[in-house]
């Protein structure tokens, strides 16, 4: 398979260049690509040292449109899947050979590298995050017939088809209302254990509000989404016809 | 509603749609959204300005009296305009983040591009 690695960036000159080179050296064989988000430090020059390839948004976009980014690159360069890490270093690359593994030999269209999927616990997490852990699984339980453990993860690797079905649509942030949104399609989704490492530079994109806020507007976007999935379902059975 | 009422909103009506027309003229305003506008005021200026069809509408929403009616209505407008608007700016913003997006992938080709052009210039004047 002819695989993209995408890594959307903001602010996280600390750790990207050292991001970079361990993903590097871990899966050689594999494009890389970094979307720097209008970061306001010097993650774009720290890219470009290592001479990795850049999309340098002009402006601060926020993530969905850094991860559409790579999206919208992965299909005009002819990717057959797109797996996504994190910049600031919470993701260690170390799990990827075996994550790209995974994602080959199972043959599903979504693979999430996931916290929990081992565990069945959030015991180790803060109350907001475990509730909202708790929340969005049992939804995709009730609505999938399929526990999802982590929704919330950055760690994905997505198939081509999968892509163009993501482009077809907008999202927030690519996490529980696009994997409700792509299994509604019949697109298969599985796990793969991963653990990731507490963030040592920068700050999380989430903050005290946002996680008030964010349930709230995920629920809005749930049953948008579901609607949202039927009508795009009936469209590619109608342009299949 | 008295005559003296009557002139005072016509008159903010026409000096609001003297304005409009100012900015449309500028370009600091879209013809479109000003033919709203213009829309509302043919629609209120007759309402406040016939007595009988004042008392018509005030029946019609079950106000008791025609200011509640009229204070209903200019509510849901403005309601109505906040949505449309919201609306607007996100479809504003989804395309400027499109063309962004574009932008991008566009640079990270020219780059790649710009040695391999360059490169055929520099073999034949070696």
């Amino acid at each position: 398979l002819k695989i993209l690695i995408g890594i959307p960036a903001y602010n996280e000159a600390v750790t990207i260049a050292s991001v970079l080179e361990h993903t590097r050296r871990v899966v050689p064989g594999h494009d890389i690509i970094v979307v720097n988000d209008g970061s306001s430090d010097k993650t774009a020059d720290e890219v470009r040292k290592t001479g990795v390839r850049l999309l340098n948004l002009p402006c601060n976009l926020g993530y969905s449109n850094a991860i559409n980014t790579i999206l919208r690159y992965s299909l005009q360069n002819d990717y057959d899947a797109v797996v996504f890490i994190d910049a600031d270093g919470q993701h260690n690359p170390d799990y990827l050979p075996d994550f790209i593994a995974h994602y080959e030999t199972s043959g599903c269209d979504v693979l999430i590298g996931s916290r929990y999927v081992e565990a069945r616990s959030y015991r180790n997490n803060p109350l907001g995050r475990r509730l909202g852990m708790m929340l969005f699984s049992g939804i995709t339980q009730l609505l999938l017939k399929k526990r999802i453990y982590d929704t919330t993860s950055g760690m994905k690797a997505i198939k081509k088809d999968a892509v163009q079905a993501l482009l077809a649509w907008h999202f927030l942030d690519y996490h529980t209302e696009a994997i409700v949104y792509l299994a509604r399609l019949g697109f298969s989704i599985e796990e793969h254990p991963i653990t990731v490492r507490e963030r040592e530079h920068g700050t999380s994109m989430y903050s005290f509000l946002s996680h008030i806020q964010y349930p709230v507007t995920m629920l809005l976007l749930l049953v948008i989404t579901l609607i949202q999935s039927s009508l795009y379902e009936n469209r590619r059975k109608g342009g299949t016809a | 509603v008295t005559i003296q009422g009557v002139l005072v909103v016509v008159l903010i009506a026409v000096a609001y749609l003297l304005w409009m027309v100012n900015l449309v003229r500028r370009g600091r305003l879209y013809v479109g959204y000003a033919v709203i506008w213009f829309g509302l005021a043919a629609i209120t200026i007759p309402i406040v300005a016939i007595p009988g069809l004042l008392l018509f509408v005030t029946d019609l929403f079950g106000a008791l009296i025609p200011v509640s009616a009229l204070t209903f209505l200019a509510f849901a407008f403005l309601f109505g305009m906040q949505i449309y608007l919201l609306s607007q700016m996100t479809i504003m913003s989804r395309r400027i983040a499109q063309i962004a997006q574009y932008i991008a992938i566009k640079e990270n080709e020219d780059a790649e591009v710009k040695p391999q052009l360059a490169q055929p210039a520099q073999d034949g004047q070696a």
